[in-house]
């Protein structure tokens, strides 16, 4: 389902209208490549809020997620050169992110121990309780963390990009087709292990 | 607002603010990480072409100058032997031009 708003870009990011009628980010670049290396904090300024969501929301904590984003600005600052003007600068830094997000994960993985910690924290006080809107948000989010590597980029990525299935398949490099699959497949786990976790506690806790 | 939590949850996650500090703590990252600026960094791609003409004039200034020794001063091989030497200077001036001024260049 493509539901992408083209006004607005990822997470407060450049809106599409206004990389293609005044490209800021191509400018910087230009200034960065012929040897002006502060221009770079142009770019820093415009994508830092969107870079810090994604890698949160692949990470589920706040300096981790800066520790990634930082790698990932400094990984894009040496390979400035290798962005050819063909795709949007955002896809290029996030494809890039992506990257760095992924080894950075690999060294130290997301556990999920947060699902059963909240399921722990619903069996001591009311169902109820657990089932209100704030904490179920923050299970589904963190049983996101916890789904394998390929599920989960496929649907963190698919929701960063507002839902859009051509622009997470850009960003991830793979064709349109493989990202439904992965989506399709994600949630289900995602319905699987969250049905565990909501479901109502039989005799309560002792 | 979706009835289904994953669509509800997922779709409508607040972005993350950056601590204050983040955009300059990324840029002292991004500065350590630039090579240092230097005045005589060689920037080969340049270098080459002059390079490879000079070399290539060298020989011929070399078998000019061989051959104005037996000439006359004044004469047409005399003063096409001061042109090849001309040009060979011209062409080291150039290349060394091309060292100092891209050389000055830093960045990734």
């Amino acid at each position: 389902v493509e539901r992408k708003n083209p006004r607005s870009g990822p997470d407060g990011g450049p809106t599409e209208d206004a990389l293609s009628s005044d490209d800021p980010d191509a400018g910087d670049v230009r200034r960065v490549l012929a040897g002006e290396t502060d221009a770079f904090t142009g770019i820093v300024r415009r994508w830092q809020r969107p870079l810090v969501s994604l890698a949160f929301r692949f990470c589920r904590n706040r300096s981790q997620a800066e520790e990634m984003a930082q790698e990932a600005f400094v990984r894009a600052f040496k390979g400035l050169a290798q962005w050819r003007g063909d795709a949007r600068f955002s896809t290029w830094l996030f494809a890039l992110a992506l990257n760095v997000f992924r080894s950075s994960l690999r060294r130290a993985p997301v556990d999920e121990l947060p699902l059963s910690a909240a399921r722990g924290a619903s069996a001591a006080g009311d169902v109820l309780a657990a089932l209100a809107a704030r904490d179920t948000d923050d299970a589904v989010r963190r049983a996101v963390a916890g789904l394998p590597a390929r599920y989960r980029e496929a649907v963190v990525v698919f929701y960063f990009m507002e839902q859009s299935v051509s622009g997470a398949a850009e960003i991830l490099g793979v064709p349109e087709g493989t990202v439904k699959a992965r989506l399709h497949r994600g949630r289900a786990m995602l319905k699987q292990r969250l049905s565990r976790l909501l479901e109502p506690q039989s005799g309560g806790a002792t | 607002v979706s009835s289904d939590p994953i669509e509800r949850a997922l779709g409508n996650e607040p972005p993350i603010e950056p601590s204050p500090w983040f955009a300059a703590r990324v840029m002292g990252s991004v500065r350590a990480s630039a090579p240092p600026p230097t005045g005589w960094r060689i920037h080969w791609a340049s270098v080459w072409p002059g390079l490879a003409l000079g070399s290539t004039l060298a020989p011929t200034a070399i078998g000019a100058a061989a051959v104005a020794e037996s000439v006359p001063p004044g004469s047409a091989a005399a003063v096409l032997t001061s042109w090849l030497a001309l040009i060979v200077v011209m062409t080291l001036l150039g290349a060394w031009w091309s060292v100092g001024f891209i050389g000055n260049r830093h960045g990734p």
